[in-house]
Order: structure tokens, then sequence, then C-alpha cells
């Protein structure tokens, strides 16, 4: 059930309406049937890994949480524990792994001894990478004592599969989320209007700006010997759309959550105002980067191999580079997971290292950094350089987006060169281009005016947020001819400026 | 009076934004000759219905068959329209009179491709009059699309803003009032004696939009849909015969790997369902004063003009009589 369908709009009408009717103490049951009763129009066969993936962590967090309970020895009590969690997190990372990464292994596998590989037929159940990192951070909380085990199955499997969020995240933490599901909620009108303008605001982003720009992106990335001279064109257009599309999904996410009066974790925070790449990543998909520091990051740099490595890492280079070595180490094993999380191929995982190395190299140039913009007299308080940072890291940004949609990494290179050597925007208004057809449109540039003005209203909206203006809060005070204003308009300008989703291939992260 | 007016607000949003909606449908729309069908089939009674694609739409002439056969009949064939259409307009007609005797004109490509979202794709739907068959057919179709499609139908109409005049005058004639097919008499084609007269367009013809059969990518709900159709004619005791319309024999000749695999699995196909096929492609069905070089035929894909109808409507009605 995609989150433009009509059948969706429907369905989420059906689950608010009855939760506020029905008493308070079975909404969480509600929501569960509606969770699962959405799983299961995806298909019932996979909805079996869904179960697998619920009842296997909620018994394996029974089984931590008795263990610590049940054990006369520290010694054995921690090894059954580690056994527990380490079986748990290898059953379910390996059905993720075999599900998602098989046909790249063996097709890679094939490709090395001259074969050749006729990829399976294996089923990739809805949202599993989303579902599988949520539950087993669950799970590693409750191991690590963050967390205490839920003792209720039911509620558990609502945590796991709660409808808005289980096909495109945001990945939510058992500390936060689970409370909400569970409490009783009442109907609260300025909830409701907030949502209900987020989820207006959501689409509009995906179906206004990120679905125009998509005719320009796939004409160009599909096409690069043809648009050879549009390669700038295309990234950028690119960046536009993955970022109105991932946000505009999360905003309708975060919307449909809020109507039934839970909040759920905020996935994005202007990503191109970021000033470094590792700000970047701290302001795109948040629930990600968070996840990837609780659960990779901290426990690599803590691990004993890391300390040892940081030991002769010191020996070695020194005081300051050993001590940045170790971190940049787990930098790039985070974000080679982050490559990998992405999709299954080698452009992924380039992508993934070449965030990596960024990270790295950033860490280790930071002492010189810092004694050139002394020797510079460059403050970093001044609004100049405060610019530059987010123009530098726009463009390492924009680099990493060529890997990201580029058929492959040989395509990827080719595009970049082609930008700086053939560039020629004279060929957006050539006879006969491509662009437009694959969505039947042929009006071009109302498709670039409609990408500009939606982009310019999304800047603005972004300077008054980063302001810290909450733009939600200050339009449930307005009075009814505002809100009815922008209610309307965003709703007439779906149809009137969009171009139809399912054409340019739905919300991208409900692919994962 | 503060509660009142909580729920009159959201209502005359709503309010506004549905008049929005149906100035812009009026405005943007423009006039379809799908309407005149549903009108035919709400005022008239027909023993003879011919449901199918395009192919169908511009080569089988109703009123040649109505006067041969004695039987009146009505070409509900549309580009676009796929099995779940097919299937839905004919419960539409059953809502008035059963017909005796259903021809559901095949083209093979409707049976291995997406349904898409774009041109006609959504006008049945659009001017099927208010009844319990189009509540069925929303869910059966439109709920899967995008919320716009159900809820703005203008919307794939959009980018006609520039003809907002002309789509306006046509509606405000007495041509569109009174269900006439003036407006269709351009570009190459005029809608008259129930069906899409193609004129002729003599010349070679380019290979645009051709999609022949691969048992591969076969579309189950085509197939779930016809069987569907299938059942209810039996239910309703209609005769269903299954035709596919004669092509160039130059794409014949082209992709005759294809198009025999094809024959051979609609054949099949059919016969396990009991359904009797007439494929105007094959030799035993030739029809001797057809003319199936390229140049008679309005493009490679083998929509007929309208002079080959006539031909072929003729040939038709005399198996079907």
């Amino acid at each position: 059930m995609s989150l433009i369908s009509m059948e969706f709009l429907l369905f989420v009408l059906a689950a608010v309406t009855g939760y506020y009717l029905i008493p308070r103490r079975f909404q969480w049951i509600w929501l569960l049937a509606f969770s699962y009763i959405y799983y299961v129009s995806g298909g019932i066969r996979v909805t079996c890994f869904l179960l697998f993936t619920t009842v296997t962590t909620y018994l394996a967090g029974m089984w931590i949480e008795q263990a610590s309970h049940d054990a006369q020895d520290k010694k054995a009590e921690k090894r059954r524990r580690r056994q527990i969690l380490a079986g748990t997190l290898v059953l379910n990372f390996g059905v993720l792994g075999v599900l998602k990464y098989t046909n790249f292994v063996l097709g890679t596998i094939s490709g090395m001894i001259g074969g050749e590989f006729e990829p399976l037929n294996l089923l990739l159940p809805l949202g599993i990478s989303f579902y599988t990192f949520q539950s087993m951070g669950y799970l590693l909380d409750v191991y690590w004592g963050r967390s205490q085990a839920e003792h209720n199955l039911f509620r558990f499997a609502l945590f796991v599969s709660f409808f808005p969020q289980i096909l495109q995240g945001p990945i939510g933490r058992f500390g936060s989320l689970g409370k909400q599901l569970y409490v009783p909620h009442s109907f609260e009108r300025n909830k409701i209007e907030g949502g209900f303008l987020r989820i207006l605001w959501g689409y509009f982003k995906k179906m206004v700006i990120a679905d125009n720009a998509v005719i320009f992106v796939n004409a160009i990335f599909d096409h690069p010997d043809i648009y050879d001279g549009l390669g700038l064109v295309g990234v950028l257009a690119y960046s536009i759309q993955l970022y109105c599309d991932f946000s505009g999904g999360m905003d309708v996410v975060i919307g449909i959550a809020e109507l039934f009066g839970i909040q759920l974790d905020e996935n994005f925070k202007r990503p191109y105002f970021a000033v470094s790449i590792t700000d970047f990543w701290h302001r795109w998909h948040i629930t990600l980067g968070t996840w990837m520091k609780d659960y990779v990051f901290y426990p690599a740099s803590l691990s004993g191999w890391m300390k040892s490595f940081s030991k002769f890492a010191k020996k070695t280079f020194g005081k300051q580079t050993g001590r940045t070595l170790p971190i940049c180490l787990a930098n790039l094993i985070v974000f080679l997971v982050v490559g990998v999380w992405h999709g299954a191929a080698w452009k992924f995982i380039v992508y993934g290292l070449y965030n990596g190395l960024i990270i790295a190299f950033s860490g280790l140039m930071a002492p010189s950094y810092r004694k050139w913009k002394k020797a510079l007299r460059i403050s970093d308080d001044s609004k100049a350089f405060h610019l530059f940072q987010i123009f530098r890291t726009f463009v390492l940004v924009n680099i990493s987006w060529y890997f990201d949609r580029a058929g492959d990494v040989k395509t990827a290179l080719l595009m970049m060169k082609n930008t700086l050597t053939k560039f020629n925007l004279r060929q957006i208004l050539e006879p006969g281009i491509e662009i437009g057809e694959a969505s039947g449109t042929a009006y071009t540039m109302i498709a670039i005016g409609v990408i500009l003005g939606g982009c310019l209203l999304l800047f603005l909206v972004s300077i008054c947020q980063e302001r810290g203006k909450d733009l939600a809060e200050i339009f449930v005070r307005q009075n009814w001819l505002v809100k009815a204003t922008v209610y309307a308009g965003l709703i007439l300008l779906l149809p009137a400026l969009g171009q139809p989703s399912g054409e340019a291939g739905g919300f991208i992260y409900a692919q994962f | 009076m503060r509660s009142f007016k909580k729920i009159l607000l959201p209502i005359a949003l709503a309010a506004a934004i549905g008049a929005v909606n149906l100035g812009l449908n009026y405005a943007l729309i423009p006039y379809s000759y799908v309407r005149i069908m549903m009108h035919q089939i709400q005022t008239e009674e027909y023993d003879t219905v011919f449901l199918g694609t395009s192919h169908g739409l511009n080569g089988i002439s109703p009123k040649a068959v109505s006067e041969q056969t004695g039987r009146k009949a009505v070409n509900l064939c549309l580009g676009g329209e796929y099995p779940r259409d097919a299937y839905y307009l004919l419960k539409q007609v059953c809502e008035k009179k059963e017909p005796e005797r259903v021809v559901y004109e095949l083209d093979p490509g409707y049976f291995c491709t997406p349904e898409g979202q774009r041109g006609d794709f959504n006008r049945i739907y659009y001017e099927m009059p208010a009844s319990w068959t189009k509540a069925e057919y929303f869910f059966a179709k439109e709920r899967e699309l995008d919320f716009r499609a159900a809820l703005f139908p203008w919307f794939y109409y959009r980018g006609q803003f520039r003809d907002i005049k002309e789509i306006m005058a046509v509606k405000q004639s007495e041509d569109y009032k009174n269900y006439g097919a003036k407006a269709f008499s351009s570009g190459g084609q005029e809608f008259a004696d129930g069906f899409m007269r193609n004129f002729p367009v003599p010349g070679m013809k380019e290979e645009t939009n051709l999609e022949v059969w691969k048992e591969e990518d076969r579309n189950e709900d085509s197939f779930r849909y016809f069987e569907k159709l299938a059942s209810f004619c039996r239910e309703k005791k209609i005769e269903l015969i299954v035709v596919t319309t004669p092509i160039p024999a130059e794409t014949l000749e082209k992709y005759q790997k294809e198009f025999q695999e094809a024959d051979r699995f609609f054949q099949e196909y059919l016969d396990k369902l009991g359904i009797e096929y007439w494929n105007y492609n094959r030799s035993d069905k030739n029809i001797p004063d057809f003319d199936y070089s390229l140049n008679a035929f309005t493009d490679y894909e083998g929509h007929m003009n309208s002079q080959q109808a006539e031909i072929f409507s003729a040939r038709l009605a005399e198996d079907l009589w």
C-alpha cells in the first residue's frame, strides 16, 4: 500500500477515526491490528519475516533479562547473555543479508571467475532494513541495560510493526517510541492540525519538487552519453529529488504518527545547511546516523582490538595522530556499513567509503586546519567562512550523489569527468531531448519553474526553522482563514504542479 | 457556538476545494467519446457488446455489424482498456439490460504489460454514472492509484491549461449537450457510426508502441479480470467470443515468433475456459478483400483505417451471424 495511494488515505482515515472512538485502553491494540493489516496487504509471505524478527527478538530480550536474574556466577551469566545476543543478531542480520545481498555476492564471485550468473528470485520484505535495525537496536539496549525487556509479545509486535514508519523509518528507539505507543492518547485538535499540515507539506515536497526533479534526473543519469553536458544539472536535480523525496516521506510518516498523538524522532534537520560532512550526517537520515553511532561506532571504538590499535598508533605516530586514527578507523567501518545498508552494489560501498574517508581525513587534518585558520586570520564566527563551509560541504555531498544515483561506479566517474570537461547547459533546450517523455510531460520549462519555485519556498521555510522558529506551532495559532488558505493552497498545488508519483517510482527509501 | 464552528470550518474548506475541483474538471478535462459510450449504454439496449482495446475501437463498426446481423451492437473498446476496465464496463452495461453476446477484442500486449497511469486510463471511471458498479470499480482500481487520480480527475489534464478556452467552448456547445461527435472530427479521425474512423494514412510507418506478447511478463490482474468477465458472462448466459483483429503483414512477419507464440498460448488458454477464439491473423481467417500491407493501416501496430474497418467488420459480422 503506497503512501500516495487512495487506499492509504482511506486506511489512515479509518485508523485515526477508530482510534479516538474506541476506549483509550484499547488504542494500542487498534494500532497493532492496523499495522498488521497494512503489512499483510503487501503479501502474506513477507509477513512471515516480520513475525520471525518480532518473535526471535522478543524471546531473546526476555532470555537476556532472565539470564541476568538467574545467573549465580557473573562469568556464566555474561557468556549466556552474549550467546543469546550473538545468536539473535546473526539470525536477523543473516536473514537481511541473505535476502538483500545474496545476488550481489554471487554475482560478484561469478564475475571474478568469468561465469554467467542468473539472479535468484528472492523475496525482499517491505521495510526489512528498517524493522531489522529497529529490533536489533532494542535488543542491544536490553543487553546493555539501557532498556527493560518488553514482556508483552503483542506490545513488542506493535513497536516493530507500527505502520506509518515501517516502510521507510525513522528508525525508532524502544525507550522513546515504545512508551508512546502503549499509553492512551486523547484527541488534541492542535496535534491533528499540525499533523495534517505536516502530511501536506511532505506530499508537496515529494509530488511537486521531487517528482518534477526526477524528470531531469532520470533523463540525465539514464542517458549520460546523450546528456554529457548536463552532469551538473543532473546531480543538482538529484540532490533536490533525494532530499525532498526522503524528507517528504518522513514528513508524511511523522505527520500520520502525530494524528495518533505519537511523536516520532526527526530524521532530517536542514542537511544542506551543514558545515562539514560530519555535520551533514548529524542532519541527514539522523536516526540511521545515531543508530550507527550507538550500535557500531561506540562498540567498535571501545572494543579490545581497537584499544590495542590505539596503543600501537600512539607509539608509532605520536599522541595526536595515535588518538585520532582509531576514530578514523571506526568511522570508516561505520560508513562501510552505511554504504552496504544503502544497497547491494559496489557503487553504494564506494558511496559509504567516500563519506567515511572524508570524515577520517577531516579528523586527521583538524590540527592543520586550525593552524591555517589562525595564520589566515579566519574566524569561525565569520558569516563568509560559514557560507564557505556550507558551499564546500554541499559540493562534497554532491560528489557522493554521483555514486549514489549513477548506474555504476564507472558511469559515476565518467559523469564527474564530463561535468568538468563538457558542461553545456544548452543541451537542456535542444530539440529531441528525452527529458519529460518518461512522465508524459512535454513542458520542461514549467517543470524547471516549479522546481525553482518549490526550492525557494523550501529554502525560506528552512531558514525560519534554522533560526529556531517552530512553524507548525505558529501555524496552529493562526486564525481559521489563514489555516484554510494554507490547507487549500497545499491541497490544490499537489495535482496542479505535481507529477505522477507512481511513474516517478514512488518513494526511494520505501524500497529498502 | 464554538464547537459548531469547529465542525463547520472543515466542512466549508472541503466544500470550497470541491467547488474549485469541479470547476477545474470542467475547464481542463476535454470532451471524450467515452462520454458518448456511457450515454449510449445508459439510454439504449444492446444485443452485442464489443469490449477491448484501441484496435477494436478503430477496427469494429457496430453499425456494420448491426445491419448485417440484425442485432443491435455497441462498441465499447478503448485505448488503454485492460480486462479490469472491460469487466466493469460490462457490469455497467448489464445494469440496464443483459446483452446476448459479448465480443472481446484481445490484444496480447494488454496481458503482459502493467496498467499505465496516463492518457485516458482513468476516463472510464470518470465518465461512469454513479452506481454500484462504479463503487466496485473504485475498490478494484482507483483505490490503488495515486490519490490525485481519484480526487482530482483534472490532474492528468493539467498540462492542457492553454486549451481551456477551446475545451469550455466545446462543452458549452449544443453538440456536447446532445452527446454529439463533431468535436472528434479532426486530426485524421472522426467518431462516427459508433466507432473511431481513422482516415487513411498512406506510406510507410515508423515502429512505435508495439507491445508483443511475452509470457514471462504476464500481468496476472489482466488474466484474473478476464476470467471474472468470462464467469460473469456464463452466469448471465451471455455468449462470449474472443477476437484478435488483423495487423499488417510486415509487423506480423517481423515478430512472427512472438505472434505465433501468443496465438498458441491464447488458443490453449481460451480452450481451457471453453471460449471460442478467432484470430484474424491466421491464414484460415484470411479476409479476401482486406489489404494487409502497412500502407493500409494508420500505424505499425496495426490500427485500421475506416475503409479496412468496414471490410473487417463485414467479415466479423458474417462470422458472428
